[in-house]
């Protein structure tokens, strides 16, 4: 069992592939949290996002062997099944979730008085409802990033991009994200539609 | 943490959003008991994989059977339905032939 644990992603795949169930059990220990914290952040809610985590698991276990090596990482395949679940989600639930107060695990700030964390949790809401309201390849690319902190090189392989290329997508997603969190702010309602620059 | 403070200046520098990014953007972590649950579902379809193949295939052979079957009894009854549609036009033109008969040997006897 240990050695299974400390095999590559390679190993473990080949073996998974020919029905290896600790294999796939390694592969499932090593990349659940990642999965479940990219569904988190574009879901919004705890309930969805373990629902959603499971059925991306159940989906890989399905096609494992039909999973080649084609330079991708198996993390890349991973969240591209995500990635297309939670568009199917989305497209299911016509109207955007938003993150219910109770289920953030909110950032403890260094604050003296209990309304200035209010105020903070209300902006850090505030910045997440526009992220969740940008095109779902900037969400992608900004979960990556913030959360995986993932390098520009390694979020282009999950992505099926070039470097270049996401990094010109970063800098157009701080842009479009600046100036709708700046619009959010001085209006005081949430933003309609996506926001693309 | 003064950065979210910063947000209603007009001059908001990308290098702030991106450090309210990183502090906003928190790994959240799942619960451990869902990561169980879903670990132990994870490795039961193997266990009873091999026997629900063994059903399905015995449920293909049924249907199969089922529809062969059927198809046969569908063409008799068809066939059958036919043969007594095309013997009921014969006996009711036989009949009536017979009808025609004997009302003309009847004339001729009057005649």
């Amino acid at each position: 069992m240990k050695e299974i644990l400390n095999l590559s992603d390679e190993k473990a795949l080949a073996l998974a592939a020919h029905g290896d169930q600790e294999a796939f059990g390694a592969l499932y220990e090593r990349y659940v949290g990642r999965i479940y914290n990219y569904i988190y952040y574009r879901t919004g809610n705890q309930h969805d996002a373990e629902d959603l985590t499971a059925r991306v698991f159940f989906r890989a276990m399905r096609h494992i062997e039909n999973y080649t090596d084609r330079g991708l990482p198996f993390s890349a395949w991973l969240y591209r099944i995500a990635h297309n679940l939670v568009a199917n989600w989305h497209r299911d639930n016509s109207r955007r979730k938003e993150v219910p107060l109770e289920d953030m695990v909110w950032i403890h700030f260094d604050s003296e008085h209990p309304e200035t964390t209010l105020l903070q949790n209300e902006e850090r809401e505030g910045l997440l409802l526009v992220i969740r309201n940008l095109p779902a390849d900037r969400q992608q690319l900004l979960i990556l990033k913030f959360v995986e902190h993932l390098s520009n090189a390694e979020i282009g392989l999950v992505m099926g991009r070039t470097e270049g290329a996401v990094k010109s997508l970063y800098h157009r997603t701080l842009l479009s994200l600046r100036d709708g969190y700046l619009r959010v702010k001085q209006n005081g309602s949430p933003v309609n539609g996506e926001l693309v620059n | 943490m003064d950065m979210m403070r910063n947000l209603d200046r007009s001059k908001f520098e990308l290098k702030d959003l991106e450090q309210v990014l990183y502090v906003s953007m928190q790994p959240v972590k799942p619960r451990q008991e869902f990561i169980r649950q879903l670990r132990s579902r994870l490795s039961e379809p193997v266990n009873v994989s091999l026997p629900r193949q063994r059903i399905e295939k015995s449920h293909y052979l049924l249907f199969g059977l089922a529809t062969l079957l059927s198809g046969i009894l569908i063409l008799f009854t068809t066939s059958r339905m036919i043969l007594v549609f095309l013997g009921a036009i014969g006996l009711a033109r036989y009949l009536k032939n017979q009808t025609e008969q004997k009302q003309l040997s009847t004339q001729r006897v009057i005649g």
